[in-house]
């Protein structure tokens, strides 16, 4: 089971003025096959359904403590989606059409099926898919499937850097090329323990190296790129003797942290009259109150 | 021909007049890249000054599609 934590994984700017095409673009690293859906789903369902997870405790405890750091993944590529849509519309009356300029974004369905924010779907609008869990029960193949996961996510988080220098995205795709790139450790070296195999060697994998990316590198610099919590309180220390050693980028030691990272305030959205959302008028909001405090 | 630079520059008068007349309102701004909502600060010949949650935006008249005051 989950506790939950009104809080987000790392602040983000506040954006003046968004970009809603960034945010069509983001949404690739959301629900598309290789997006923040899928590695949480991946995680969660192998983790659910493992077998003999007592005598394989170190594995199953390390899919199980990343599906939770994959929650966290999922509500920071949301709340950057939510953030990047600022300033896309004005507020008038309806018959000013004041979201006439959603028209000819990339994304309209943010427009029409949310109030401006992040759908389970991908950057060309296809819906987040069940058919993306991998859950064969078989522990090398969930394994090695996890790492090319992780690794496809990478190139995907890449290539978004590329299309945009907003800073609300690249923050968080900094961060999580930083957090991606030590999962892909993790997967690589909980294979090398199941298998014996040393995947540095086996083949030549894309580059783990961050320093060509400016937002990741103060998430680096804190040695966020050495770290895997366990984000609970005393379960999941089985990741110890996986998460073990030296980390071949940079030759510092790893480290688990019981527990989970202190976080950051989740940012509040304005209400947005021209979507009707969240729709509660001032009258509206008294009542709503009146009704709050009766009979405390 | 002469040798010396020119400068060229495009003035909008009327709309800069008009501009000149909301200064201080609260406005909505249609620019060629998405809209804008926010107080007026300062309206120059060739941009606006604009200032939106305490920002200031400055926005070239020559992006201006149309304003509406609020």
């Amino acid at each position: 089971m989950f506790k939950r934590f009104d809080k987000q994984l790392i602040e983000l700017p506040i954006p003046e003025h968004g970009d809603a095409n960034a945010a069509a673009a983001v949404q690739d690293l959301l629900g598309g096959r290789f997006g923040e859906l899928s590695t949480l789903n991946n995680y969660m369902f192998q983790s659910f359904s493992f077998r003999e997870k007592k005598k394989l405790k170190p594995f199953y405890d390390l899919v199980a403590s990343i599906t939770a750091e994959e929650f966290g993944h999922v509500e920071l590529v949301t709340t950057s989606i939510n953030l990047l849509t600022t300033g896309s519309s004005f507020q008038a009356p309806p018959d000013l059409t004041p979201l006439q300029n959603a028209k000819d974004l990339r994304n309209t369905a943010q427009f029409v099926a949310t109030a401006q924010t992040a759908l389970a779907a991908d950057s060309m609008g296809n819906s987040w898919r069940g058919d993306y869990v991998f859950s064969s029960g078989n522990l090398v193949l969930d394994l090695l499937h996890n790492f090319f996961l992780e690794v496809g996510a990478r190139t995907h988080k890449m290539r978004v850097y590329e299309m945009t220098d907003h800073p609300t995205a690249r923050e968080m795709i900094g961060y999580l090329l930083v957090r991606g790139g030590t999962h892909v450790l993790a997967y690589a070296k909980a294979i090398e323990i199941a298998t014996g195999t040393d995947l540095t060697k086996m083949l030549p994998i894309p580059s783990l190296d961050n320093s060509k990316f400016d937002y990741a590198r103060k998430f680096e610099e804190k040695g966020l790129n050495n770290v895997l919590y366990t984000w609970s309180e005393g379960d999941y220390l089985g990741i110890k003797q996986i998460w073990k050693g030296t980390n071949p980028e940079n030759g510092e030691r790893l480290r688990v942290i019981e527990g989970a990272p202190e976080g950051a305030p989740i940012p509040n959205l304005d209400d947005l009259p021209e979507e009707f959302a969240p729709g509660i008028t001032k009258d509206h909001y008294e009542q709503i109150a009146k009704r709050l405090l009766r009979n405390l | 021909m002469s040798q010396q630079p020119q400068l060229i520059s495009s003035v909008d008068p009327y709309v800069y007049q008009t501009l000149l007349s909301i200064e201080g309102r609260m406005i909505t701004v249609q620019t060629t890249n998405g809209s804008l909502q926010g107080m007026l600060q300062s309206v120059m010949p060739d941009h606006i000054v604009l200032e939106v949650n305490e920002t200031p935006f400055f926005v070239r008249i020559q992006q201006i599609v149309w304003v509406f005051p609020n």
